[in-house]
């Protein structure tokens, strides 16, 4: 009977809870260490047989059921709890994210397009090289078949530099030097392509005293004008990522090739934009031309070989490919610009081209 | 090189239209840069006439008129003073483009103007284009019919054509030598360039005496001519002609001279006969001699200088200038007229160190024809006689009789060989007949012998481009080709890819790339070259861009303060690029330097604002760092960078001897210099320094290691000395014990005026075992024994 009250009770005081404290307690009432019905349970085995067995299926039957209820109690008291947890809780979600309220930080355009260069020219299977900025003028000129006095040098605005000594260095105002250094260093056949920065004694509007170049230089044994041609229209059409981009190369002069071209691709203005691969239009983009034998002979390269070269403006590509206005922005260093202009790491090269 | 159509086709017979000719100069090697043809531009404007002319109701200025355009009268709003009653002008359609092809173009639209509708608008000159700056509308003269399309008003001489002639085409800085060329490759057919022999009226009476007639100059001719009236203006034609072709008219007798250096490529001279004292004489010049040019301005001559001489002083600076002393004015009765033969090397290096451009020295350093040294002063003396008057003298002379050309010998096959497509030999012989080449065919050996205008012909690729150039690059159709076993097959470099990789992870931590001058300038280099020689350029653009840079942070420090002073105040900046340590080739090296200015955290919900520290520059230091696999050396750190780091707040990384970076706080005084007022920190890193130590990984990689064994850490909380590297501590207690230690780690620095405690955290686990209580306490006992010992690290 006793028993019978204790079960009652139980079952009446965990009823009366509602919160998981209260059944953590009523838990440790009666079935804690020291607990009522514990202690019943403790007491059983001073009882005699019959009654041990028969009460202690009933306790032991109600300890389940007792667990039960409690568990069940605890995980409606635990949701109601949770639902009106979240009821209250509130998060403005549209507040700013931790710490990234300014620029993000952009690849220069120039770095970027010296990216797209180096994807696609390796992809033709041409090398990364590279050469000094100070130069002497045997690389930068005489090697180049530009003589002294040649008027040619006149039209390269050369920089120079105040030597102690009689040696005239210079800052190379094309990338050709680099072509000879290749030349003399490397076997043929070779296939190279040398980025970097040039200058000329220049500035306004088109010109920046520093800009950026790209050489190529490709020599085998068998290499021909027609070559030149299949090579320059595939990277201009990967570069461009123009498929029907036209190209017109026309007789052009530079001394270190014979014959020599330039290379024009085709575009229209459509409001204000230039779009390049559309209209009839013109705009020079590049020179080439077939290596002149005297640079094989400067570089001690012998004379049955034949190969072609090119050179480009890295800025104009960028410009014309991805629409700055102005020349001289890049290297103004304006966050700003930099941010707009600029390229996530990211990017990678399209380099289909049929 | 400018001229008119007019002026071509004095020379060149064609029916083709001016776009096909401009296509076809751009085509054989002369790049139409402008073609201003306003018979095309101008096609839909009609001559008509203004039949009624009324005030305009609502506007003072304006007037509407009636204009008859040969089929309606249309009313047309007006704003020209000169507008009147039967006026013969130019009117602009619905749909005419004003002003075409410049950036002012527009359309004419119908509009109401004021509440009247204008259909159309009467032009001026300068909106035709036909002049720069005009007023009022043009007036047309009576005899233009009404209704005819104006562009047939339009003189060849108004139609501009500009070409840009590479160095070695001199012989296309003349019209004539263009027809010359045009005819070659087909287009049109050439008119013969007529020179007349005049009869000589007396014998001179001067001398010369030519003493470089056997080097720098083979051919030296004069004549006198006297009584010459230079007086007058021009002939309009020659006025229309210059005025079409960019030349300024100056006095008949200068104006004859630039005449034939662009009519026929043949640059002369003429001096005022009066003016010259005795006979003439040709010489080099010595070291130190004066010369007063006609742009009145005084040369002090090197050595061996061409010099034309009469026997009191220097009168020419040859093939550049005349001098000021013998010059024409409006006053010279009788001249001498000068054609002759500059040796081309000569010419060039004497107008470069003078630094003197003229017209007649950029065709004598080109090489122009040496066998036109007569046609030039027969040309000359016709125009002046027929312009000035004058009795003609005789033609006196000083040169050698023949001027050697060059044969060039090929075989036929190499241009086929050279262009990559086939051309027949009687295809080449053909074409090279047709530039003026005298060629000889024997068994498939080709020797063809320049004409003498051709100077630049000197090696058979030159003969290629010529036979390429008339065939048209673009009839060479594009052939595929792979390299024959290339030894290379790596795109780039093992340094190129890292730097690639920098680039990346800078960006990813939000540094943006910038790319500034590799000039710098004698303030930033006296400010932050601590080391080597200032490298500076002898003809710098500006004394801001004055000389090499030693270090990139000049550059970057500069981009900090532009753009502060447009308010942009969180700068985190980086460069890879060149620095240069001499004049020498090859001596430079290249940097990268990070520059963090401003703000780390601005003000922001969610945590306290705080500036940049020396601990972020060194967390992305450590990051790039991470790239070159050199963790595993090792490296030190050394308190004070040194150079323009604040002394007290900077450290460099060394391995072994060498230092691969240096990073910390921007010294004070260089911020100020730079007028930068937010606190900045820097890193700058020494690539080859560091790819040095570097190596490509291997691959595949040693096999992972990891202990399964349970860690137990110990926190350690000590007093230690202010000016103690908490690095060296740290490494000091890793090395007690390097089996069980795994990991040292400093968590706290508390600093206050007079100590200073470090708090650091050592996880301890082995290999092999769980290691005891016992073990962890004797190994944390030996820790804070031995820091007492060799720090004076006291336990708190």
């Amino acid at each position: 009977m006793h028993n019978d009250q204790l079960i009652q009770s139980a079952l009446n005081e965990v009823e009366e809870c509602s919160s998981v404290e209260c059944l953590e307690a009523k838990r440790v009432k009666f079935f804690g260490k020291n607990g009522l019905i514990t202690k019943e349970l403790k007491s059983l085995s001073k009882l005699p047989l019959e009654q041990k067995k028969e009460l202690g299926e009933k306790l032991n039957k109600f300890k389940n059921q007792f667990f039960l209820i409690v568990e069940n109690k605890k995980s409606i008291i635990e949701s109601k709890e949770i639902n009106l947890k979240l009821a209250r809780d509130f998060l403005d979600s549209s507040l700013p994210a931790r710490e990234n309220n300014y620029f993000e930080a952009k690849i220069h355009p120039i770095n970027q397009t010296i990216n797209e260069i180096v994807s696609i020219l390796g992809s033709m299977g041409l090398t990364f090289e590279e050469g000094p900025d100070i130069e002497d003028d045997f690389h930068n000129f005489s090697a180049l078949n530009i003589p002294e006095d040649h008027p040619a040098r006149q039209m390269h605005d050369t920089f120079y530099l105040k030597s102690t000594k009689t040696d005239s260095y210079v800052l190379r105002t094309h990338t050709s030097p680099v072509q000879i250094r290749a030349l003399k260093k490397m076997q043929i056949p070779l296939g190279i392509f040398a980025p970097g920065r040039t200058y000329r004694c220049d500035s306004d509007i088109t010109h920046t005293p520093m800009f950026h170049q790209v050489e190529g230089l490709v020599v085998d044994k068998d290499i021909n004008f027609a070559n030149l041609k299949w090579f320059v229209e595939k990277f201009c059409k990967i570069f461009f990522n123009k498929k029907d981009l036209k190209l017109r190369f026309r007789p052009s002069y530079f001394p270190f090739t014979e014959p020599s071209a330039e290379v024009d691709i085709n575009y229209s203005y459509s409001s204000g934009k230039i779009i390049l691969g559309k209209g009839s239009k013109w705009m020079e983009i590049l020179g080439c031309g077939m290596v002149h034998p005297e640079v094989f002979k400067m570089s001690g390269v012998d004379s049955s070989v034949t190969g072609f070269a090119f050179g480009m403006g890295i800025e104009r590509l960028s410009m014309l490919k991805y629409g700055m206005p102005d020349l001289r922005d890049f290297f103004e260093g304006d966050l700003k610009w930099l941010e707009h202009y600029g390229f996530s790491f990211f990017e990678e090269t399209d380099l289909s081209w049929r | 090189m400018r001229f008119t159509l007019g002026w071509l086709k004095e020379y060149l017979e064609f029916k083709s239209s001016v776009e096909e000719l401009c296509e076809k100069l751009t085509s054989i090697g002369l790049e139409v840069e402008e073609c201003k043809n306003l018979r095309k531009s101008l096609s839909d404007f009609v001559v008509s006439e203004i039949v009624d002319i009324n005030p305009h109701p609502n506007a003072d200025k304006l007037n509407v008129c009636d204009v008859y355009d040969g089929k309606n009268i249309l009313k047309i709003v007006c704003g020209a003073s000169n507008a009147k009653k039967k006026m013969k002008t130019v009117l602009a359609n619905i749909g005419c483009i004003v002003r075409p092809g410049s950036k002012e173009e527009f359309t004419i639209k119908k509009s109401k103007i004021r509440g009247v509708t204008s259909s159309g608008m009467l032009c001026s000159e300068e909106e035709l284009l036909l002049s720069k700056k005009s007023e009022g509308i043009i007036e047309l003269e009576d005899s233009c019919i009404v209704g005819e399309n104006f562009s047939k008003y339009i003189d060849d001489e108004n139609i501009e054509i500009e070409v840009a002639i590479t160095p070695n085409r001199v012989d296309c800085a003349g019209v004539f030598g263009i027809a010359r060329d045009l005819s070659a490759s087909g287009f049109g057919s050439l008119k013969k360039k007529k020179i007349t022999k005049i009869k000589d009226q007396f014998k001179s009476s001067i001398k010369i005496s030519n003493k470089l007639k056997k080097n720098s100059c083979p051919q030296f001719l004069l004549r006198e001519i006297n009584n010459v009236d230079n007086s007058k203006k021009s002939s309009q034609d020659l006025i229309n002609r210059f005025n079409g072709s960019g030349l300024k008219v100056i006095s008949p007798l200068v104006d004859i001279t630039n005449y034939i250096a662009i009519d026929y490529c043949r640059p002369l001279h003429v001096f005022d006969r009066n003016k010259i004292e005795g006979n003439i004489e040709i010489r080099y010049s010595t070291q130190g001699e004066k010369f007063e040019g006609l742009d009145d301005k005084n040369y002090i001559l090197d050595e061996g200088m061409i010099l034309i001489c009469d026997e009191k002083k220097i009168i020419s600076l040859a093939g550049i200038m005349g001098g000021k002393n013998t010059g024409c004015d409006e006053n010279t009765k009788n001249i001498l007229i000068e054609s002759a033969y500059f040796c081309p090397k000569r010419i060039a290096a004497t107008g470069r160190k003078l630094n003197i451009i003229s017209d007649a020295r950029y065709r004598f350093e080109r090489g122009i024809d040496p066998n036109s040294t007569e046609d030039g002063i027969e040309l000359a003396t016709e125009m002046v006689i027929n312009t000035c008057g004058g009795d003609v003298g005789s033609i006196i002379s000083d040169s050698i009789e023949n001027i050697e050309t060059r044969v060039i010998k090929v075989n036929s096959n190499f241009f086929s060989k050279i262009l990559g497509c086939y051309i027949s030999e009687k295809d080449v012989e053909e074409r090279l007949v047709k530039i003026g080449c005298s060629v000889n065919l024997r068994n498939n050996v080709i020797e063809a012998k320049p004409p003498s205008w051709r100077q630049d012909l000197k090696v058979k690729e030159d003969l290629v481009e010529e036979v390429g150039r008339l065939l048209g690059f673009e009839n060479i159709p594009p052939k595929e080709f792979k390299l024959s076993n290339q030894k290379t097959s790596k795109v780039t470099s093992f340094p190129q890819k890292k730097k690639a990789q920098i680039r990346k992870l800078l960006v990813s931590r939000k540094i943006m790339e910038i790319i500034s001058w590799s000039f710098s300038n004698k303030r930033w280099e006296n400010l932050l070259n601590f080391e080597e020689d200032i490298i500076e350029i002898k003809n710098p653009i500006s004394a801001e861009l004055s000389c090499m840079r030693s270090n990139l942070l000049g550059g970057l420090l500069n981009i900090i303060t532009k753009n502060n002073n447009k308010n942009v105040n969180n700068v985190s900046i980086f460069e890879i690029g060149p620095v240069f340590t001499s004049y020498r080739p090859g001596d430079q090296r290249e940097h990268l330097t990070v520059v963090r200015s401003g703000k780390a955290i601005e003000k922001s919900w969610t945590s306290k604002n705080r500036d940049y520290d020396i601990f972020d520059i060194k967390s992305d230091l450590l990051s790039v760092l991470g790239l070159f696999n050199i963790a595993d050396k090792k490296t030190r750190i050394v308190s004070d960078a040194g150079k323009y780091f604040h002394p007290g707040k900077s450290g460099s990384i060394f391995l072994g001897e060498n230092k691969l970076a240096s990073f910390g706080e921007l010294h004070p005084n260089i911020a100020k210099s730079f007028k930068i007022k937010n606190y900045t920190c820097l890193f700058e890193l020494y690539l080859e320094e560091v790819l040095e130590f570097c190596k490509p990984n291997l691959i595949p990689k040693d096999k992972l290691v990891t202990s399964s064994f349970q860690s137990s850490i110990r926190d350690f909380s000590f007093d230690i000395d202010k000016k103690l590297s908490s690095i060296d501590l740290v490494d000091f207690i890793r090395s007690l014990d390097k089996e069980i230690i795994s990991e040292v780690r400093v968590f706290d620095n508390y600093e206050n005026k007079d100590s200073r405690s470090l708090a650091i955290e050592v996880l301890m686990q082995s290999n092999v075992k769980t290691l005891t209580d016992e073990e962890i306490n004797k190994l944390s006992e030996k820790i804070v024994n031995q820091a007492k010992i060799k720090f004076n690290a006291k336990l708190r």
